[in-house]
């Protein structure tokens, strides 16, 4: 009983306390009827759709553009949420694109006003962005050296090259939450504009804080997209049994040999074959494949991923704190596969002459 | 590229297994081969993910039931018509068919399921040793039989029978060839009229 009242009090109490500024008109369409049919509801509805397929949909439109946007407020924002003390005015100069630049130039000129009287005191982001790419790109191939050091130097670009493109850095930025700040022409906004102005940041961190934290930014931002990410994917190897072979050849092992070891359904649509590859009567390494010469070629791709040490057993990647005591060589020049082929087939053209001779 | 393609390739695809059940009991037969079937022997089994393997019989014409189960184990039919109903001894089903008394067993033993039919579409049962080429040349592994094959009494030579130590011997006018006698007037009380042997 006593409860049941407390129940009516409370009730009473939260609809006396209703805001004055409570908009009736938007509201009362959604509340259900318990005593009645609401026969206008559903016209009501109907209408309000078919007006909506009339008209279109709504028109894309700027953050900038509603009236609850404070640029210097979400600036400032920008470096405190990624817990980086940018210098304001470089942090802005970042988010300038060029063609910001120049439509506000073709403003002004409109309006007839001198620039050279009344100087146009904006600079676009290019500088920056070409010194963040150059710092973000050498770090990135240092960093993957290092963790790497057997990996092959076409591997570490492909890596690299996979981290840097337009299309990943411009994920990378509007997912930081940099499309809002952008300053361009265009909208929405493009790859590259995104792409440019997170060169820009890593660029204007460079010049804020130095080096080694501009590193440490890429390092948490570019490199953790490899996370669940295989790396020997990246990395389309042509013909891994010749490379396989020119390093087997130059350690002074013999030819590797591919052998059938399993198969199973081999009159079935889902045969299987396991092939294993033995150098000097040495197991290398062993693969499964739907035809023996599918399973042969990845069995000669497990055996690279087995000299690379990037095999799926490989450790993790060393980011986060544990990366801050890093030691990285930044001299570091990793073995390319081309040179290896290169001397294989100078060896074995040598070889070649002297057996003839 | 595509090395982890081949490695799911290899989870996922179907390996043949091969099983004698000579002088096999069916129903233990069974418990083991519904295994394999559904796939219960992987580590990345479940109910609702296909991985079953495919299973080779032979022999079924061979197999062995224990106590009097050839006579006393039935097999029920019900034409779903008025009177419809029959039945058959083990044996006469046999008789009729070898390879039906395993294939119910296992058939049973997948009660319950959805994808019952799918799955005994993998099981290929042979009464005898002869296998098609094609299907053999699939075959990668072996079923571990469920029980130890008897030696039979024919399987001794006469010298081992004369040296098996004698207890007691027997009154000299001891009937020990009754057995034999074919008993043809007695009729099978097990199985419908039916189906009895003519």
């Amino acid at each position: 009983m006593a409860a049941s009242i407390l129940k009516t009090i409370a009730c009473a109490t939260a609809r006396s306390t209703l805001p004055k500024t409570f908009r009736i008109s938007t509201f009362m369409h959604l509340k259900v009827q318990k005593r009645g049919y609401d026969q206008y509801r559903m016209r009501y509805l109907k209408e309000m759709y078919q007006k909506r397929l009339d008209v279109g949909p709504e028109k894309q439109r700027r953050r900038s553009e509603w009236i609850n946007w404070n640029y210097d407020a979400e600036i400032y924002a920008f470096g405190q949420r990624l817990g980086e003390e940018f210098n304001e005015s470089t942090l802005r100069q970042a988010f300038i694109n060029r063609s910001y630049v120049e439509g506000e130039r073709k403003k002004r000129e409109e309006l007839g006003i001198d620039i050279e009287a009344v100087p146009l005191q904006l600079e676009d982001n290019t500088e920056l962005a070409e010194e963040g790419f150059a710092l973000m790109s050498s770090y990135v191939k240092v960093y993957l050296r290092n963790i790497y050091p057997y990996m092959f130097e076409e591997g570490i670009s492909a890596v690299h090259d996979y981290l840097t493109t337009d299309k990943m850095l411009a994920h990378i930025a509007k997912h930081v939450g940099c499309e809002d700040l952008i300053l361009s022409e265009e909208f929405p906004v493009l790859e590259s504009t995104l792409s440019t102005a997170f060169k820009a940041v890593i660029g204007a961190l460079f010049n804020d804080k130095g080096q080694e934290q501009a590193e440490r930014f890429v390092r948490d931002f570019v490199i953790t997209q490899l996370i669940e990410k295989d790396i020997n994917e990246l990395w389309h190897i042509v013909n891994p049994m010749g490379l396989l072979k020119a390093m087997l050849s130059l350690n002074g092992k013999g030819e590797p040999e591919p052998r059938l070891l399993w198969k199973s359904g081999a009159n079935t649509i889902m045969s299987l074959y396991w092939v294993g590859i033995y150098s000097d009567k040495e197991f290398i390494a062993k693969s499964p494949g739907e035809t023996v010469l599918i399973a042969e070629e990845m069995a000669a791709r497990e055996a690279i991923k087995r000299i690379m040490k990037t095999d799926d057993s490989r450790a993790p990647l060393i980011i986060g704190r544990a990366a801050e005591n890093l030691m990285l060589d930044y001299n570091r020049v990793n073995i390319s596969a081309e040179d290896i082929i290169q001397k294989f087939y100078e060896k074995s053209h040598s070889e070649k002459n002297s057996s003839t001779s | 590229m595509a090395h982890n393609r081949v490695m799911q390739w290899a989870v996922l695809a179907r390996t043949w297994w091969i099983y004698d059940a000579n002088q096999q009991c069916p129903f233990r037969s069974a418990y083991r081969l519904t295994t394999y079937l559904q796939g219960l022997h992987k580590p990345v089994y479940h109910r609702h993910g296909d991985v079953g393997d495919h299973v080779v019989v032979f022999n079924t014409r061979h197999i062995a039931m224990r106590g009097e189960f050839w006579r006393t184990y039935k097999h029920f039919h019900h034409t779903r018509f008025a009177g419809g109903f029959s039945r058959a001894s083990a044996y006469r089903v046999h008789e009729e068919d070898p390879t039906r008394i395993l294939e119910r067993a296992c058939h049973n033993r997948l009660s319950g399921l959805d994808n019952k039919r799918t799955l005994m579409k993998r099981l290929h049962l042979f009464p005898d040793e002869e296998i098609p080429e094609e299907i053999l040349e699939n075959v990668t592994g072996q079923i571990q039989q469920v029980q130890a094959i008897p030696k039979k009494l024919e399987d001794y030579s006469q010298r081992e029978i004369d040296s098996f130590p004698r207890l007691f011997k027997m009154p000299e006018d001891y009937d020990i060839e009754s057995y034999k006698r074919e008993n043809r007037l007695e009729p099978d009380q097990h199985t419908s009229k039916a189906w009895r042997l003519k």
